[in-house]
């Protein structure tokens, strides 16, 4: 993965899901990827099928919406310093703490599924998802996403 | 043993139900069963498949809320996303696919 391919965010604090959403979303608008639609579709899916998964003691949410990217696919990765509270896709009504969302946009279907199988892949080893979590910096997390995987 | 007729469907955007699909074919190749047929759906449209074909398996990657009438099995297939007890589901599955 490139540094232009993701938005990376360590380390922050939100008060809620939605905020965190928010601010996700109007990076995405700044950098002229999405339209105000956007919004409302991530708020809307994750209310209705949420993406939580438990990984074990750090767990991951994958919110990805049905919006094609007005330019170039982007993944954003965030890591939450306080961990928010969200819904399980496996059983959405139990609440689980999210250390790291992860938020998918592509060009098209095809290269979401990649996007979400690579980074799959990454979040599936225990050790580099707990390095990923407590790294401080874009370029730590950046390597880390970079690792291959045994 | 004849050919299996899977579904595989999540909520919206068709991804979490492409993976699973990959890895029961996957799965299928590796113990040397016949590629099951796989239908990749949206949870919407799985009445509408199950109106069409003969279906012996339901993998959905998120519990949902859907009467089915007719007597199918269901696995759900969120561990072949973590990779938490994924083993497990595969097995199941790989039952289900021998029946």
């Amino acid at each position: 993965m490139e540094l232009a391919e993701l938005n990376i965010y360590p380390q922050r604090n939100f008060m809620h899901v939605n905020d965190c959403f928010a601010f996700l979303y109007h990076e995405l608008l700044k950098q002229g990827l999405v339209d105000t639609a956007y919004f409302d579709k991530l708020i809307d899916r994750e209310k209705r099928y949420p993406t939580a998964l438990e990984m074990g003691s750090l767990n991951i949410a994958i919110p990805h919406v049905d919006f094609i990217s007005k330019k170039e696919s982007k993944i954003s990765l965030v890591t939450l310093k306080t961990p928010l509270s969200m819904y399980k896709m496996e059983n959405p009504s139990q609440e689980i703490p999210v250390h790291i969302i992860i938020l998918t946009l592509a060009k098209n279907n095809d290269e979401h599924l990649q996007m979400l199988e690579q980074l799959m892949s990454v979040f599936r080893n225990r050790s580099l998802l707990s390095k990923i979590y407590y790294a401080n910096n874009t370029s730590e997390i950046l390597n880390l996403l970079n690792t291959r995987s045994e | 043993m004849s050919v299996k007729t899977i579904i595989a469907c999540c909520a919206s955007s068709m991804i979490t139900s492409k993976i699973v699909a990959e890895k029961v074919n996957n799965l299928a190749k590796n113990h040397h069963i016949d590629s099951p047929t796989i239908i990749q759906c949206k949870f919407d449209d799985v009445n509408q498949q199950l109106a069409n074909h003969k279906v012996d398996l339901i993998i959905p990657t998120s519990p949902f809320n859907m009467e089915i009438k007719q007597n199918i099995k269901i696995i759900l297939g969120t561990s072949l996303i973590t990779g938490i007890n994924e083993q497990d589901v595969l097995d199941d599955i790989l039952v289900a696919l021998k029946v």
